[in-house]
């Protein structure tokens, strides 16, 4: 067929276009020895203003806070988008996948016993040291989601209440910009951790409201998750 | 043989998978193999944008206890972007397969060729 080999053609074209582009690219690039100034900046003030030995944490969670409360509003909107798109249908061409068979079998039925608590208790630590060390509220959210989702193969006939974890959602965000709201009103600004004291750096009880927000951020990824996981189980 | 720079290696890999992203999109006619390619893409550009951060000798951006003032970070808010475009990679990645399965249950098929309404 010509249309298709006119296609292959084009693409692979368009591929070697690419290819050539970021070869450039790669050969160009010099390994930087030191670090440009806004970066020196963050990991100098990090620890310094708001005693959070994580630079990474710092900035999602204070210098860049802002962001990081778009990107669980973007969560958000696929969570919610799901649920129209992924309906039943009233005339729908190809019949409803079967549902799979009630029973997941014996090594996931009782691995799930063994494995979940631990799941639950490695995204709780990731989120809640988040500060301290590699982690924060997105990865654990999501190792709990990972969790959430292990259940649901586990137990194909278990039902997650979507009501119940939107609802957890929307309150945990209400908190979230609460948080930022008291850091307007006592602080610097919008969402501004130092309203809360900073404490010792490196305890775990330190860096302002840091952990409260990683906290808040981490159940709020979780339930957004479990319930785009829960859509897709239809 | 001086070994090969670790931004290096890790650049031509990220960029290696947004190719292989791209061709998956380009050459493939089934929307779940375009899905993965997309999320191929996804995962190449997080990849690379953590190695443009790499500062020669650096170490992750968390200090303890053996941190000194000689010590060496590498760059920071290239970490912060990465999770931020992991974020937009899933729900990309989520979107869209819901909007396969939604074609699938309309067409009974996955095949884009199938798809013509637009062209007619």
């Amino acid at each position: 067929m010509t249309g298709r080999t006119v296609h292959l053609g084009l693409s692979a074209l368009a591929l070697a276009g690419l290819a050539f582009a970021f070869s450039r690219l790669v050969g160009a690039h010099v390994e930087p020895t030191a670090l440009g100034q806004l970066a020196a900046g963050y990991i100098r003030l990090s620890p310094e203003e708001l005693s959070v030995p994580n630079v990474v944490t710092g900035i999602l969670l204070a210098y860049r806070s802002f962001d990081t409360l778009g990107e669980v509003a973007v969560l958000y909107m696929v969570a919610a988008s799901l649920g129209p798109l992924l309906q039943p249908m009233d005339n729908p061409v190809a019949s409803e996948t079967p549902r799979l068979s009630e029973n997941a079998g014996e090594i996931i039925h009782s691995g799930h016993f063994a494995l979940l608590p631990l799941i639950g208790v490695f995204g709780a630590y990731v989120i809640l040291f988040g500060h301290l060390s590699a982690g924060g509220g997105f990865q654990g959210g999501a190792i709990i989601a990972t969790g959430i989702e292990f259940y649901m193969i586990a137990r194909v006939a278990s039902a997650i209440n979507v009501k119940a974890f939107s609802a957890l959602e929307s309150g945990v965000g209400v908190l979230f910009v609460a948080v930022g709201v008291f850091g307007l009103v006592f602080a610097g600004g919008f969402l501004d951790p130092r309203f809360l004291p900073a404490g010792e750096l490196g305890h775990f009880v330190s860096g302002g409201a840091i952990p409260l927000v990683s906290l808040l951020l981490g159940i709020k990824v979780a339930a957004e998750l479990s319930v785009v996981l829960e859509r897709f189980r239809g | 043989m001086t070994a090969l720079p670790v931004s290096t290696v890790l650049m031509v890999t990220g960029f290696g998978l947004v190719l292989l992203g791209y061709s998956a999109i380009l050459i493939h006619r089934n929307i779940l193999k375009m899905v993965i390619g997309f999320s191929l893409v996804d995962s190449g550009i997080a990849i690379i944008v953590v190695a443009l951060g790499y500062v020669q000798g650096g170490t992750a951006p968390i200090l303890d206890a053996d941190t000194t003032a000689a010590t060496v970070f590498v760059d920071p808010i290239n970490a912060a972007l990465a999770v931020t475009a992991i974020v937009i990679g899933f729900a990309v990645t989520a979107i869209t397969l819901a909007y396969a399965i939604r074609l699938y249950r309309l067409h009974g098929t996955l095949n884009v060729d199938a798809f013509t309404e637009s062209r007619e």
